[in-house]
């Protein structure tokens, strides 16, 4: 058989046709037809599409305070895409990072009303919601982790049950034990102001969370690239028979990998509440946790691209909420036009296929001819 | 209402009334992932067309101030999304869970601004005028006691359910396509190299599959409810989808399991007007659907092991 | 006779990854004929006879049929114009009865419904004109590999195929069943269908067909009448040079050699369904003990409870005199098991993962690959090109995804990384299967290298040759059962085995006993 690529070595010119730089424009056409396609709903609705569409695209460059609040908008979607990828390469579609978030919420509200005696200490005393929650978290993970793990049951449904289930949980716990009076809705005292992240930005709500933030995919980056356990993630991910033949346990890795995301669907709730809240105030599953499925979707299962994608939709997201008072069409939910778009797109194998294939034959037909 | 007064009601007729009442939008998910999942392509959307569907047929039935109108928009939006879910999962090859994730995802938020769009609100569509599908007296039978207490006087759709219900098992157990869409989701390699247009049997099914998801959502806010609220869906959905789990690929188990969730969700409806706190009262059904799906894996593991 | 029925003019067929697996092919079938194409794996056959029946387009090129130049849309046209196919791999549902399998797609009716007495009836009586023995109403998963492939003929033959194409129908069968295949195929060719024959096996083709087509490197070397080419002449034109037909002269005696591999009263059932009855054999440092025998009579059963895939029911297995019966495929391979795994794909690589990624899977743990939680990415890629040199990988880069490389050296990695644990028994479980014969010739050459070097290797293969030619010593199995040992392979010929294979014989208890060293 012949193969096209063997003169590939001597030509070295980058072709748009390559893995990755066909990749980037997959991409970058995802995003314009996502903004076009909101662009054209906003037609519909506004009276002003052009105007309201060029400010949802430029609204938080209009200010430092703006820019801020599109980084901690950041800080949930980026911990929540993290767990969630560490579940989708290991070949686990489970949603269960919802209700994590909610029921932590709780469990971080427990210990930021001080509940127990606190040290003062702002740095111990966020340590320890951030811990608390994390590690309540990991161990609701391990339920569905070993019903997989052991029995092989269907974890997305399971999980999805879950989150109802840890809601009514939740909810139950903040209105009989942790709900104060004179507060509207079912809302918990406020946080101690030492468990309360600190602003590291003047002049902007950007809090110290996002230097965990970051922490966490760094440390996601190497759990995955280079340890022994992120080997066998990849591995069982990409074809678990491989995985088992190989001799690697899908018991221990299933059991390891709901406890590490299951961690950072906790400390993550946890840095939420403790960074942009005063007070637990969810009265409704957050809706973070699903997002965090989204995250992991665009950023194609990549500590990196969860970033960039979190600072995407964060973008849009915080520009579309920071509107919502000045127009009465703009929302934070029309953002999910471009994540709908977005995702369909990229999960699309086929999308720019046919247009890659066209260049792949040219290619080769100018080969036969120089033959 | 104490509470040993709400136990001797189970097991009444209008227990029974209420059990089917609850019932019909959880059989109609069910039958809804059933149709995709047997022809091959899971439909895990069902959750997103049920909600998108209950808007637009509140929507659809205020504009036209007709109910069934409002029924057909509701339908309408069920084939649309469906016909999404098929172009990307079979046009466009991507992974039908990854495209069920993002239309459900698209569903929950988009729902809420259409909300906000139409009535300035993001909680209810109370303001808009919309209408409900009818009650149906079955003559002759409302009369005979305890049988028509509970089969007469449902609304419209769950007659419609109960009588899809038995055409979706002729459908799939009686006729050549109910063979072919079986051979799609077994094998479809198989199906392609006998000229079974797999292609098209599976976009029949998914847009089957749509309508009865968005039949689903229709009876929420066209009859179980009067009115369009965010959520409203409440994982019922996922539900369907579990009870499809258990039945694998066999309709009548896929019945029976959807009876005994509604049978849980009954006893929610009952439990709630007690003073036992209500949100650990709601959580019944999904504890229901959870232990079912582990005692259906454990019993798979445990044929395996032998 | 001489009247064309297809014709294939310049066929060319690139795929999207720019693989060209046809150039310019221009064939003619005539009517009534057994015409064979012949060629290595990989050669282009297969694409080519996709092609035909329109489950993939020619790039170029036209398809002439009856006279009339053809573009069918699907398979479906092609059905409906009388051309059928017997896949490879059989296109049947398993949880589906016989009768369903074959009027699937052209189901007879009454009214709205499916017509199943008439279904019945009509294969039953199919099946009786054409002296199928094949009870309808069974499920397939029930029946026996050569009775699923009755069964996909009588498909072709439920929708009136004239031509009927045979993708290499011969390699899950015994000699015994060929020969029946062959008297069905003669039948076929007196009631006027034309047969398009596809294999590699040179004896049999020459033995069945009119006429004969080479093809080699996506390219036609020719169409010849089958009685003017001698099997050498056709050896040349597939491959251009001779196969080994034994490897004798390469095989050097180990001393001393232990027992490394004990197999003792291994029993195995599933769902009621004796698969293996009460195995017994052993392996010493230095051998390759073969296993012969049809698909399906118990050798993936054994394979994978030696390897740890599968768990152990009955009977002991030792290796290096410790018992491994209970143990996990980790501790398994910790003792030194090696396993070439019968699916490449299924179970020997991750796809989408790095050629270094796939070379290391079974001993990342080691210390020089890595410490106690980190991974040594440096020594992994040093590792990992140093096989791709070693087992001459054709590839550019250990980064480069590992489908990206071609079946033979995709095999390669695999053998590789096996390999390199340096393992006291390695289990091949079809080694070569469905890759060239360079790349064959390569891993076989490698199998023996182990041998030498005091490894004990169990093959199991469904070729028959690559069993004869690499194994010291032969087992047969059937039915689950050993039915037959040899000592030494000298003077055993294809067909002694065949009537093992088939169950017509079966040694004595005290002659199988043999292949247990005491």
């Amino acid at each position: 058989m012949s193969n096209p690529l063997k003169n590939g070595v001597a030509k070295k010119k980058i072709k748009w046709t390559d893995d990755l730089p066909f990749e980037i424009i997959r991409m970058l056409l995802s995003i314009v037809i996502a903004l076009f396609v909101t662009f054209i709903v906003l037609c519909f609705v506004s009276k002003t599409p052009v105007d309201d569409f060029i400010q949802l695209l430029t609204y938080p460059l209009q200010g430092k305070f703006y820019f801020g609040y599109v980084l901690i908008k950041m800080v949930p979607l980026t911990f929540a895409g993290l767990a969630t990828l560490l579940y989708f390469r290991t070949g686990l579609f489970n949603l269960s990072t919802e209700g994590i978030f909610y029921i932590c919420g709780v469990v971080c509200t427990y210990f930021a009303v001080g509940s127990i005696p606190l040290t003062g200490n702002g740095f111990i005393d966020s340590g320890i919601c951030i811990l608390a929650s994390g590690i309540v978290g990991a161990i609701i993970a391990l339920l569905p982790g070993y019903l997989k793990a052991k029995y092989n049951a269907n974890e997305m449904v399971i999980s999805l049950m879950m989150n109802s289930i840890l809601f009514g949980i939740g909810f139950y716990l903040i209105k009989t034990y942790l709900a104060v009076e004179g507060v509207s809705g079912n809302a918990s005292a406020p946080f101690t102001s030492s468990a309360k992240l600190a602003i590291i930005m003047d002049g902007t709500q950007v809090h110290s969370g996002l230097i965990l933030m970051l922490i966490a995919v760094a440390a996601i980056y190497i759990l995955l690239f280079k340890t022994k356990l992120g080997y066998t993630i990849r591995m069982t991910g990409l074809n678990d028979r491989f995985a088992k033949y190989s001799g690697m346990s899908s018991f221990a890795l299933f059991m390891a990998v709901h406890l590490i995301a299951g961690f950072l669907g906790g400390a993550g709730s946890a840095i939420e509440l403790l960074g942009t809240y005063k007070r637990f105030s969810w009265t409704q599953l957050p809706g973070l946790g699903f997002t965090g499925a989204l995250m992991a979707m665009l950023g194609k299962n990549h500590p990196i691209g969860v970033l960039i994608a979190a600072f995407g939709i964060s973008y849009l997201r915080a520009s579309a909420q920071l509107l919502a008072n000045s127009s009465p069409v703009i929302d934070v939910k029309l953002v999910s036009i471009v994540e709908v778009i977005l995702c369909l797109l990229i999960s699309s194998q086929y999308f720019l296929k046919k247009w890659r294939e066209k260049q792949l034959l040219k290619n080769e037909k100018e080969e036969m001819k120089d033959e | 209402m104490n509470n040993i007064d709400i136990v001797s009601t189970f097991f009444t007729p209008a227990f029974i009334f209420v059990v089917i009442r609850v019932g019909v939008p959880l059989m109609f998910a069910s039958m809804s992932a059933y149709v995709a999942s047997i022809s091959g392509i899971p439909n895990i959307a069902v959750e997103g067309i049920m909600i998108m569907a209950a808007l637009f047929g509140v929507y659809f039935s205020a504009m036209t101030a007709s109910a069934w109108l409002g029924l057909l928009g509701a339908i309408g939006i069920g084939i649309i999304m469906a016909l999404v879910m098929a172009f990307f999962t079979m046009k466009m090859k991507a992974n039908p869970i990854m495209i069920g994730i993002a239309l459900n995802l698209f569903a929950a938020d988009f729902s809420v601004w259409l909300l906000l769009v139409w009535t300035g609100s993001k909680g209810t569509t109370a303001a808009l005028p919309s209408k409900v599908l009818p009650t149906i007296d079955i003559p002759v039978i409302k009369d005979i006691p305890i049988l028509g207490e509970i089969i007469s006087g449902h609304y419209f759709l769950t007659y419609v359910c109960i009588a899809l219900a038995i055409l979706i098992w002729i459908l799939v157990y009686k006729t050549p396509f109910g063979l072919r869409m079986k051979a799609c989701g077994l094998d479809e390699h198989t199906a392609e190299s006998v000229g079974v247009k797999v292609q098209k049997v599976r976009l029949i099914a998914i847009i089957l599959s749509g309508i009865l998801a968005a039949m689903a959502g229709a009876y929420l806010s066209m009859g179980y409810l009067s009115m369009f609220s965010s959520n409203m869906t409440a994982s019922r959905g996922w539900i369907g989808i579990a009870a499809e789990a258990v039945g694998q690929g066999n309709f009548l188990i896929v019945v029976l399991t959807t009876i005994v969730f509604a049978i849980a969700q009954g006893v929610v409806n009952q439990l709630i007007l007690t003073n036992l706190p209500a949100e650990l009262v709601n959580i019944i059904p999904y504890v229901c659907v959870l232990i079912g799906l582990v005692m259906l894996s454990v019993r798979e593991y445990q044929k395996a092991k032998k | 006779m001489n009247e064309t029925i297809l014709k294939l003019e310049n066929i060319t067929k690139i795929y999207s990854n720019g693989v060209v697996a046809n150039r310019d092919i221009n064939i003619e079938f005539r009517k009534g004929e057994i015409h064979s194409i012949v060629g290595e794996n990989g050669a282009g056959k297969s694409t080519l006879m996709k092609i035909i029946f329109a489950i993939e387009k020619q790039t170029n090129g036209k398809i002439y049929y009856k006279g009339n130049e053809v573009h069918f849309n699907d398979s479906m046209e092609a059905i409906k114009n009388g051309i059928g196919m017997v896949h490879q791999h059989f296109m049947l549902i398993p949880s589906f009865t016989v009768a369903q399998n074959i009027v699937l797609g052209s189901e007879p009716k009454k009214g709205v419904f499916i017509d199943m007495k008439s279904a019945i009836a009509q294969t039953q009586e199919l099946a009786k004109k054409y002296n199928f023995d094949v009870d309808v109403t069974q499920k397939v998963s029930a029946l026996t590999v050569s009775a699923k492939q009755k069964v996909e003929i009588l498909k072709t033959l439920y929708r009136n195929a004239e031509l009927i194409i045979l993708d290499e129908p011969t390699a899950v069968l015994t000699p015994q069943e060929t020969e029946a295949l062959f008297e069905q195929l003669k039948y076929f060719k007196e009631t006027g269908h034309t047969i398009v024959f596809i294999s590699h096996k040179l004896n049999e083709v020459k033995q069945i067909s009119d006429r004969i087509t080479v093809i080699r490197n996506g390219e036609t070397k020719g169409t010849h009448d089958a009685k003017d080419v001698t099997i050498d002449q056709l050896t040349e034109l597939i491959i251009g040079r001779k196969l080994e037909n034994s490897y004798d002269e390469f095989k050097k005696p180990v001393e001393d050699a232990k027992v490394i591999l004990d197999v003792a009263g291994l029993s195995f059932a599933e769902k009621g369904v004796k698969k293996l009855h009460d195995i017994n054999f052993s392996i010493k440092q230095g051998e390759i003990l073969g296993i012969a025998g049809v698909q399906g009579n118990g050798q993936e059963e054994l394979i994978q409870i030696i390897t740890g895939l599968r768990n152990k029911q009955e009977g002991v297995i030792k290796i290096d005199g410790v018992d491994v019966g209970g143990m996990s495929i980790y501790q398994k391979r910790e003792s030194g098991l090696s396993y070439i795994p019968e699916d490449r794909m299924r179970d020997g690589i991750a796809a989408e993962a790095s050629i270094a990624d796939n070379m290391i899977s079974t001993y990342y743990e080691r210390s020089d690959l890595s410490g106690k939680v980190f991974l040594k990415t440096k020594n992994i890629h040093n590792e990992a090109k140093r096989l791709i040199e070693k087992f001459s990988v054709k590839t550019k880069s250990e980064n480069d995804k590992i489908d990206s490389l071609s079946g033979g050296n995709i095999q390669k990695v695999v053998v590789a990384r096996e390999w390199n644990t340096n393992p006291h028994l390695m289990v091949a479980e079809q080694p070569t299967r469905g890759i060239d014969i360079g790349s064959a010739n390569y891993i076989h050459h490698q199998l023996i290298d182990m041998r030498n070097n005091g490894s004990a290797l169990l093959l199991v293969s469904a070729d028959l040759n690559e069993v004869m030619a690499l194994s010291d010593r032969l087992l047969v199995m059937y039915e689950g059962e050993i039915v037959a040992y040899f000592e030494s392979l000298k003077g055993i010929t294809e067909s002694q085995l065949g009537l093992y294979m088939l169950g017509v014989e079966h040694q004595s208890e005290e002659e199988i006993r043999g292949a247990v060293y005491e």
